[in-house]
């Protein structure tokens, strides 16, 4: 029995795979661009705000005094408020609620606003495609059903492809180069390119697969649907109260969890007789992001969710963001994410310059459908660039969103009407080498 | 542990680039190769389970495209040379007709059709699961793995059957568990 596909199955399976990448190609191809980048979210941050206090550790009471300072300066009640505790990648101690986030220094004392607007923008680009977040996290979601089933159909369309898997003749013209470089870094990334679209399909699609779930087995309750895996929210009681107390919390874990590493101090409505206290800590050589250790609002341990030690299904669940994002194995593995993300970003662009090259040896010359792929190819990650660059002259307030999405436009527009669409595409990478020099150096001031 | 699994994931790789290099397919080195990948993939999870894994896994994709560099310097430009000119059949050449309301239809099956009754078959599972008697949390994890993966199954199946009614027929077939599991009340 032959496990090579029989000819139509691989020709059926080639027009599947092209009617996918050639659709869905340049989303898939800015996901994978900005995710790739944002690997480094953290390292982002401090490029980005390089004058926030370096914190490397924050006592209890520091936490709390910090706590108490941001809930006094809010105007409006908070229905949950966060503290970044210091990580070896961000050094920073950061409070944050419903209304903006302060840095707060190692006594606890509120030392600036938190200024990330880039970094935030860029993950807000990956997760949502800066739609709507709901609409937008599902097309992001579906994207990684896509690029699951581009693996699948290039597979089955090259019968060759693991045979030839280390066949790379790189300087060979004629579009052999090109397509050589598509298919090997795609079998090579095979099991990276898997565990990253499926789990961001995961994330992506829970919204939608829980709304049909909560529809028919929890009375349209979506809560109810997260609440066996990720722990259910306490009951409300709005009437006033005063702020909770984390010390308690924050010794109970020294004392009876060493070993686990804190994240997060969340609250949960602050100030009301309902609040209650939930830490997040990470453990050595685990996938998942943590465990959810609940206290009420005295700082009494109530009980864990068991995202560490509780069903497999938790345990999957709290495993998804970390092997999506690469944050599971410190500086090694982000820079091996950085590696297969540019390779797995290169794939999504070779292929269509693939197909564009197909059709023009067989006579059928487009330049304008080729110079609108340059645009994508080299245009977003110029406008990333750019609109770094940008963050940092002007400031934190500058509207990126539009700049990118303007920008994106535009070159869309002008690669349209370019009379010379090979010198357009070159005038782009040379704008983002440039580009790429200057937020260089902007890394290069921070750490100096 | 952590170390064999690293050792062995770089050699399978080193292994299946020898394997593949021979004028002749060998199946002592071909299964070699396999062979040290399912030792790494074994060595990853007894020594850190799904962390272990994970890190073994990038090791051996790290090696190989250390390999495919070398391949990438050392190979000599081959003039003359032709790329695959395949049809994709995405766009019409020439006179050929568009059929945009067939793309476009495929297009909405594809993404809208099979979307649903793929969150169907992720309520199946789960009423499934519970039926058989796993927790709450293991049956709507299922839920929620099953439906993106059986969504790629659709994309990729209703775009190899090039035939309308058999892809509404695959369609109706599948919806049927999603729909059963809601008549019979089995969702909650």
């Amino acid at each position: 029995m032959s496990v090579v596909p029989e000819s139509s199955s691989v020709k059926r399976a080639l027009s599947a795979h092209a009617a996918i990448g050639l659709l869905a190609g340049a989303l898939l191809y800015l996901v994978s661009l900005t995710g790739t980048v944002a690997v480094f979210y953290q390292e982002w941050q401090r490029i980005e705000q390089s004058d926030a206090p370096m914190v490397r550790a924050i006592e209890p009471a520091a936490v709390q005094r910090a706590i108490e300072a941001v809930l006094a300066r809010e105007e409006k009640p908070t229905t949950h408020l966060y503290v970044h505790m210091p990580a070896d990648a961000l050094p920073r101690a950061t409070v944050t609620t419903d209304h903006g986030a302060m840095h707060v220094d190692a006594t606890g004392a509120i030392a600036a606003s938190e200024e990330i607007a880039w970094s935030d923008f860029l993950v807000d680009l990956h997760y949502t495609l800066n739609l709507p977040s709901l609409i937008g996290i599902t097309i992001v979601g579906v994207l990684g059903v896509m690029m699951l089933a581009l693996a699948l159909s290039g597979v089955i369309a090259h019968p060759r492809i693991f045979r030839d898997a280390f066949r790379l003749r790189a300087r060979t013209a004629g579009g052999v180069g090109l397509a050589d470089w598509h298919n090997r870094l795609s079998v090579w990334t095979l099991p990276f390119t898997i565990a990253i679209a499926l789990t961001g399909a995961l994330i992506g699609l829970a919204s939608v697969t829980g709304f049909g779930i909560a529809g028919v087995g929890y009375g349209g309750d979506i809560e109810k649907v997260y609440g066996p895996i990720f722990g259910e929210e306490g009951a409300p009681n709005a009437a006033p109260a005063k702020a909770p107390n984390v010390i308690p919390a924050l010794a109970y874990m020294k004392q009876h969890h060493p070993d686990a590493t804190l994240t997060y101090v969340v609250l949960h409505d602050p100030e009301t007789v309902g609040q209650h206290i939930q830490l997040i800590a990470t453990y050595e050589r685990r996938l998942i992001f943590g465990e959810y250790f609940n206290f009420d609002g005295q700082g009494r341990f109530v009980g864990v969710a068991g995202m560490a030690d509780g069903e497999l299904g938790q345990q999957a669940a709290a495993s998804n963001y970390n092997l999506h994002f690469g944050n599971f194995g410190g500086l090694p593995v982000k820079l091996a994410y950085l590696l297969f993300g540019a390779a797995l970003t290169g794939i999504c662009a070779t292929g269509s310059y693939i197909w564009l090259g197909k059709r023009e040896r067989r006579g059928i010359h487009e330049p304008r459908l080729r110079a609108l792929w340059d645009a994508v190819v080299w245009g977003s990650p110029l406008l990333l660039a750019v609109t770094f660059i940008l963050r940092k002259l002007i400031g934190n307030d500058v509207s990126l969103e539009a700049l990118f999405w303007g920008g994106m436009l535009l070159l869309l527009v002008l690669a349209w009407f370019v009379p010379a669409p090979r010198k357009f595409a070159n005038i782009l990478k040379y704008l983002l080498i440039f580009a790429c020099l200057v937020v260089a150096g902007f890394a290069i001031a921070a750490v100096i | 542990m952590l170390l064999l699994a690293a050792a062995t994931a770089i050699g399978g790789a080193a292994a299946l680039r020898f394997a593949w290099s021979q004028p002749t397919r060998s199946m002592i080195w071909n299964g070699a190769g396999w062979g040290l990948f399912l030792v790494a993939a074994c060595s990853a999870w007894v020594g850190a389970g799904a962390w272990g894994l994970a890190v073994a896994s990038l090791c051996g994709m790290g090696a190989a495209l250390a390999l495919l560099a070398h391949a990438a310097l050392t190979a000599p430009a081959v003039a003359g040379a032709k790329a695959s000119n395949r049809r994709a059949n995405m766009l019409p050449q020439g006179r050929e007709p568009l059929f945009l309301r067939r793309r476009i239809v495929t297009f909405l099956i594809v993404v809208f059709v099979a979307m649903f009754v793929a969150i169907g078959i992720g309520i199946a599972t789960r009423a499934v699961a519970l039926l058989l008697g796993a927790s709450e949390a293991n049956a709507n994890v299922l839920a929620f793995f099953a439906m993106p993966l059986v969504w790629v199954w659709f994309a990729y199946a209703l775009l190899m059957e090039h035939r309308r009614t058999r892809q509404w027929q695959m369609l109706a077939l599948w919806a049927v568990p999603g729909v059963l599991a809601i008549i019979l009340g089995l969702t909650s």
